[in-house]
């Protein structure tokens, strides 16, 4: 393991990577980049030796990115079609909609109308590239929990393209 | 329970690379006797390289420039409060976990001399030591005389560590020395030498507080304490100067 220095620069790419996932835009990843790393040098002191230091940052510019929303005004929604899913525990089956999968051209589109939940767990696995244990650690909630999410945004991002809302699982 | 069911989680798992080598070798040969969880691991394969290629590189002599940012001194007086607080968790600690009680004092009061030092001086952009590498004969000449018996600063020769230079330390009512080292990545570890009364353990004790690693061993009137950096890197590296000091 690498000193503060060595860390910060090995994580920067991964940290602008996800930060241009959550916002699909250049400068406003620069941006946030930039952000974190002025805030890191600033929390250096709480940062413990020795410790990983990529979650931590993951997680300054996960704060960082939630305050700019919410500073824009955004409120997080929860699209309808993502509700049959809520209930815990719950397996997801991804073969049935192989097809669909195969005809996932816009990915983009879709990530962008995932639940923002889902949508910030899934990327900092993927695109951040944290192993589970550390994305929970930035994410705050146990291991567990960051699972479903990804299971879910997973099985979200397989609807069909131009799905519309659909409440069939309402009995 | 179907199949697919069961070992919902262990397709994301693999997937995503959360599997040992182990786990995920048995989750492989689980797939050949069942093709539809090889299946449902190809397309969230395809989903994972998907979403990859739909982001965009960053501009890296711009991170470039944010990294070389980082490494510039950060406000001064921050590290006094550091220091400060170092000290104070030391002393809170009281001594060096659990394993302290089966130690000698003397031991565990040079390891916690060392982390003290080390926290408060690795973190120095201008003054980490005293005399600088550079002088190294006036260095080994003052401590010896200082310490009271012949002492050099260990080369650490193959490693990529590098030797800054060294500092006095108060220990009690003598003299301590303590050389500090750094790597091409700017980590820094530090060798804390105290003489003491008697013969030390020889024994290498590995301690870790406050996320500091430390090994410590005797080797004739001296104890030494290496401190800092990654915990293998460090008993690594406790071995090769020990080799360098006999």
């Amino acid at each position: 393991m690498v000193g503060f220095s060595g860390q910060l620069e090995a994580a920067l790419p991964s940290l602008w990577r996800y930060a241009f996932s959550l916002t699909r835009d250049r400068s406003a990843a620069d941006d946030l980049v930039q952000d974190t790393v002025e805030r890191a040098l600033r929390k250096r002191l709480l940062w413990t030796f020795g410790r990983p230091l990529k979650p931590w940052l993951m997680k300054i510019l996960l704060n960082l990115y939630r305050n700019q929303l919410r500073s824009m005004g955004y409120r997080a929604t929860v699209p309808l079609e993502t509700m049959p899913h809520e209930q815990a525990g719950e397996a997801h089956s991804t073969a049935a909609s192989a097809e669909k999968m195969l005809e996932l051209r816009d990915v983009e589109k879709q990530i962008a109308q995932l639940p923002p939940e889902r949508k910030e767990a899934l990327l900092l696995v993927v695109v951040g590239g944290l192993s589970y244990k550390e994305a929970a650690k930035t994410l705050d909630i146990p291991i567990g929990t960051l699972m479903s999410r990804i299971a879910r945004a997973r099985s979200d991002l397989k609807a069909p393209e131009g799905a519309t809302p659909k409440l069939r699982r309402v009995k | 329970m179907s199949r697919m069911t069961a070992y919902s989680n262990d397709v994301h798992r693999y997937v995503d690379g959360d599997m040992s080598a182990a786990e995920g070798e048995a989750f492989e040969q689980l797939m050949v006797a069942a093709p539809e969880l090889a299946a449902q691991v190809e397309l969230l394969e395809k989903q994972n390289a998907a979403i990859r290629a739909s982001v965009e590189a960053p501009d890296m002599q711009l991170l470039a420039q944010m990294s070389r940012a980082a490494r510039e001194p950060v406000v001064a007086g921050l590290w006094k409060v550091a220091a400060v607080l170092a000290i104070l968790m030391v002393g809170f600690a009281g001594g060096y976990g659990a394993s302290a009680l089966s130690r000698d004092q003397a031991m565990t009061a040079a390891v916690g001399h060392a982390s003290a030092a080390h926290s408060l001086y690795s973190v120095e952009v201008l003054h980490p030591v005293e005399v600088p590498a550079s002088e190294k004969e006036h260095l080994d000449k003052w401590l010896s005389k200082r310490l009271g018996s012949a002492i050099q600063a260990p080369s650490m020769a193959g490693s990529d560590y590098k030797l800054i230079g060294g500092r006095l330390l108060p220990s009690g009512q003598r003299a301590a020395a303590l050389y500090m080292y750094e790597n091409t990545e700017g980590t820094r570890i530090s060798l804390y030498a105290e003489r003491r009364d008697g013969r030390a353990s020889q024994t290498f004790e590995y301690d870790s507080l406050n996320g500091v690693s430390g090994v410590s061993w005797g080797e004739g009137e001296w104890t030494y304490v290496l401190v800092g950096g990654d915990p293998e890197v460090i008993k690594r590296l406790a071995f090769l100067v020990s080799g360098e000091l006999t």
